[in-house]
């Protein structure tokens, strides 16, 4: 298509005027036909490279996506804009409403699936009737192990390539190593994927990490910072409870600000409320856990703090990458105290099951498999053995990879499930091993006395963009000066409710009322 | 406050002849036939379903901390079972309890305030030119009942949002200053989303379950107040028409009716519908209890009736099992449970 043309298609579906730095070049590519991986930063617009496309091509562009509230976040924000033709696949819908879509597939233009839902063979059977004219993996480091969220299920999304008859596919992530891009062209079969590679540095992005003593100090620089720059911030926390807390605290020393907390225990409807408060500028500071930001299209996030370790690099870079998406000069500091190892090295523990849950697992399916009966539910399996979704997922998805689960059904000998026993100790061992040694980067990193830039994005690529303003806390930073855009909100809330109803309403003083 | 209040009541009524987790699927409004009928034999219909998103772990919290404050204490045959002590007595009896309407009319007060809100949200925006905004009410149900019946607003939003000002002023005038604040401050109009319960439970000062309980509260009573007046609230009875939910019986009790009014028995039902007798039981139950005027008497004989009715009048118990005790063995528990669903309607 002529460049002005998808200019035009772009502003008439999403009324943005221009594309972002790599978004045409891979819009152009998938429009050819032609395999991509496409590496963005966070905030430069993955999303648009296959929903603008997904318009235009004719048949149906589906989208793999791992986090279910992102997916749904998404369809709304394209239904609100009256993007026609979306919807979604996911387990939080009933059978008869994923029936309901199924049946219908021909009428959409957009669907995003969940890869547990895509890879189900009931599904995809589905998915031959339809003509898929584009396949996107989103997140797509997601099927290396070497990647930072590793998900097993989209190890299977080759096999759905194959029996969709390969069509154009379009692999998307925001922070992978070079390593990595390699694993995902491998697990995809597909070796002649072109590469879209763009640099993830973000000159705009002042880079500071600092140590201090204690959670009383950190909470001390925070409060000292938020009372130099009223600008919208984020604060990044690894416990819920920890942003909780922190949220009250700083309500109580800002009184003239809007403080609130935000993570994934939190319902639906108030998650999505925070969201929307906050891209209306209603609130101005968010203590929150990773669940927060994915998907948040707010271009003026001046602040990002972190409290917490994040777990690697590629976390660190997606959080701190959602500062200054408008270009604009943002600050990035993350907080830590020599004891703050600890919070990530548990986390580490907690995504993997310990060595005695999987031999009690084993003996268990064992006797399930003498008495002749099939896989319990996932549900049972996490209560039953007091694993967590991600441990069970990734032990049962470990069982079907050595063949001793195939559907709900078990298949085992002595020599099997002994031999698969001790591979999979091993390969617990190595993801723990491996995790630690990313968490070790993280640490050297926050500990480096050379320049953060450098170092952070050394990984990742060979060279960077000169920051626009002071470069880090390593290369000389005055606190108290940078040139943030300050921007105050001024939200409107009255105290009496009878002021605020009229103003929700949009009444007049003209109105009677007594 | 509002909720331990509620807890205690349970508590109180069930006169230690039901376990607490029948209290947390009493307020979570559970649709087993067990749950319904024990609402109803222990007059506790108006806080069915009134917390649907109650957890399990929050409920268990709030036992915990209401056997501390030494506001209950444990039943004497079992642990499961509790009743207020002294103390908890003259607590409640202090405390102004607030309205709800539960069983009757908590569905259709729920479906009466998302439109509202998503009304609100669509005026507002329209009025100020905008058509395109996230909307607040994910239910595609009522984003479907806008879509029907805005053709019908569409121009005159000006109005609109003048009249439902007007009625929502008169109507909020009796609810206290905090049920006022929790109300409008949960309202999203243009650019400017409502407060979250977290939020509203901070600026307000209160327990999270507490501020969810005196919003589903305001909105019952909003809705009686509406429905009974309809000539006074004309714009909100016009949003709060054809509200209710369709029969409130389980599709599996529809069929299981159907056969019956077809003339067929307990054991043909189980037989063509193949499901096990306890469930036909479960389902007459439940007829019993929603539809009017229902026939028990093919299940009970007025004798059977009258000896289970003196038995209930003796013990002075709704306790099944004590029940079943005390009248002869001929009589099941499913006789029993069908002679109580009569109790108290």
């Amino acid at each position: 298509m002529a460049q002005q043309l998808l200019e035009k298609e772009l502003q008439k579906y999403f009324g943005y005027p221009t594309f972002r730095p790599g978004q045409k070049e891979i819009i152009q590519d998938v429009l050819e036909g032609t395999d991509v991986l496409g590496v963005l930063p966070t905030g430069s617009g993955k999303s648009v490279c296959y929903q603008l496309p997904a318009m235009l091509l004719e048949g149906l562009t589906i989208v793999v996506s791992p986090l279910i509230s992102l997916m749904i976040d998404q369809v709304k924000q394209l239904r609100a804009m009256r993007v026609p033709g979306v919807t979604t696949l996911n387990s939080f819908m009933d059978v008869r409403q994923r029936q309901q879509v199924l049946k219908n597939l021909h009428r959409y233009k957009l669907l995003y699936v969940s890869p547990e839902l895509l890879t189900h063979p009931a599904t995809v059977a589905h998915f031959k009737n339809v003509r898929v004219s584009l396949f996107v993996i989103d997140e797509a480091h997601c099927i290396s192990q070497w990647g930072h969220e590793f998900r097993p299920d989209y190890l299977k999304l080759s096999t759905v390539l194959d029996t969709l008859e390969q069509p154009t596919t379009l692999a998307l992530s925001a922070t992978v190593t070079p390593e990595v891009q390699q694993d995902i062209i491998f697990s995809l079969k597909k070796p002649n994927m072109k590469k879209r590679i763009y640099p993830m540095d973000r000159p705009n992005i002042v880079l500071a990490a600092e140590k201090v003593n204690s959670d009383e100090e950190k909470i001390e620089k925070i409060i000292r910072l938020l009372n130099t720059y009223t600008v919208p911030s984020l604060i990044y926390f690894s416990s819920k409870k920890t942003a909780e807390k922190t949220a009250a605290i700083l309500a109580k020393a800002f009184s003239d600000r809007h403080v609130t907390f935000y993570h994934g225990g939190m319902e639906q409807t108030d998650r999505i409320a925070v969201q929307q408060q906050f891209m209306n500028d209603q609130l101005d500071i968010i203590c929150c856990t990773s669940a927060f930001g994915m998907g948040i299209n707010k271009d003026n996030i001046r602040l990002i703090i972190h409290y917490h370790l994040p777990m690697q690099k590629e976390s660190y870079i997606q959080e701190a990458g959602r500062a200054g998406r408008d270009g604009e000069l943002s600050l990035s500091l993350l907080l830590f105290t020599n004891q703050d190892i600890h919070i990530p090295e548990q986390l580490i523990k907690q995504e993997l099951p310990e060595e005695e849950t999987v031999f009690r697992v084993f003996q268990y399916m064992t006797a399930l498999y003498n008495q002749g009966k099939p896989v319990p539910e996932d549900l049972y399996m996490e209560n039953q053995f007091e694993l967590n979704e991600i441990q069970w997922r990734f032990l049962k998805f470990q069982l079907e990879k050595h063949d001793m689960i195939k559907g709900n059904y078990i298949h085992l000998t002595t020599e099997k499930s002994k031999k698969a026993y001790h591979s999979i100790l091993a390969f617990i061992r190595e993801r723990h091993d491996w995790k630690m040694k990313k968490l070790e980067e993280m640490v050297q990193w926050v500990n480096s006395k050379s320049c953060l830039r450098e170092s952070l994005y050394a990984e990742f690529q060979s060279s960077f963009s000169p920051p626009i303003g002071p470069c880090c806390s390593r290369c000389g930073l005055d606190w108290g000066k940078l040139p943030l855009l300050e921007k105050k909100n001024k939200v409107i809330s009255y105290n009496d409710w009878q002021q605020q109803l009229k103003y929700i309403l949009q009444v007049g003083e003209d109105i009677e009322t007594e | 406050m509002l909720f331990e209040a509620i807890i205690l009541t349970c508590i109180k009524e069930l006169n230690e002849e039901r376990s607490a987790s029948s209290i947390y699927h009493l307020l979570k409004g559970k649709k087993g036939i067990q749950t319904v009928q024990d609402a109803f034999l222990f007059r506790l219909e108006n806080y069915y379903r009134i917390y649907p998103t109650l957890t399990r772990d929050d409920f268990e919290r709030k036992i915990t901390e209401l056997e501390r404050k030494k506001l209950i204490r444990r039943g004497k045959e079992s642990n499961s079972f509790y009743r207020l002590t002294d103390q908890g007595h003259v607590l409640l009896k202090r405390y102004k309890m607030k309205c709800f309407y539960g069983k009757r009319f908590g569905d259709a007060a729920n479906i009466f305030y998302s439109r509202l809100l998503l009304l609100i949200q669509t005026l507002t925006n329209r009025n100020m030119g905008n058509t395109t905004f996230l909307p607040i009410i994910d239910d595609r149900k009522i984003q479907y009942w806008i879509k029907q019946i805005y053709p019908k607003i569409k121009g005159k939003e000006k109005n609109w949002l003048k009249g439902l000002y007007q009625e929502l002023y008169n109507l909020l005038q009796p609810f206290s200053e905090l049920e006022k604040g929790i109300f409008v401050h949960r309202l999203t109009g243009y650019k400017r989303y409502g407060l979250s319960i977290e939020q509203l439970a901070e600026k307000f000062s209160q327990d999270r379950h507490d501020v969810i309980l005196l919003l589903e509260s305001v909105k019952h009573q909003m809705y009686v107040k509406v429905n009974k007046e309809k000539d006074l609230y004309p714009h909100l009875s016009f949003v709060s028409k054809n509200s209710i939910p369709a029969a409130a019986l389980t599709e599996s009790a529809k069929t299981t009716y159907r056969l019956l009014q077809k003339g067929y028995g307990i054991e043909q039902i189980a037989s063509i519908r193949k499901l096990k007798i306890n469930t036909i039981h479960d389902h007459i139950v439940e007829l019993a209890i929603s539809v009017p005027d229902f026939p028990i008497e093919p299940f009970v004989s007025p004798e059977e009736k009258m000896e289970i009715v003196q038995a209930i009048k003796r013990l002075n118990s709704f306790k099944l099992k004590d029940i079943k005790n005390a009248v002869p063995d001929h009589i099941d528990y499913f006789q029993i449970r069908l002679v109580l669903s009569n109790q108290n309607k």
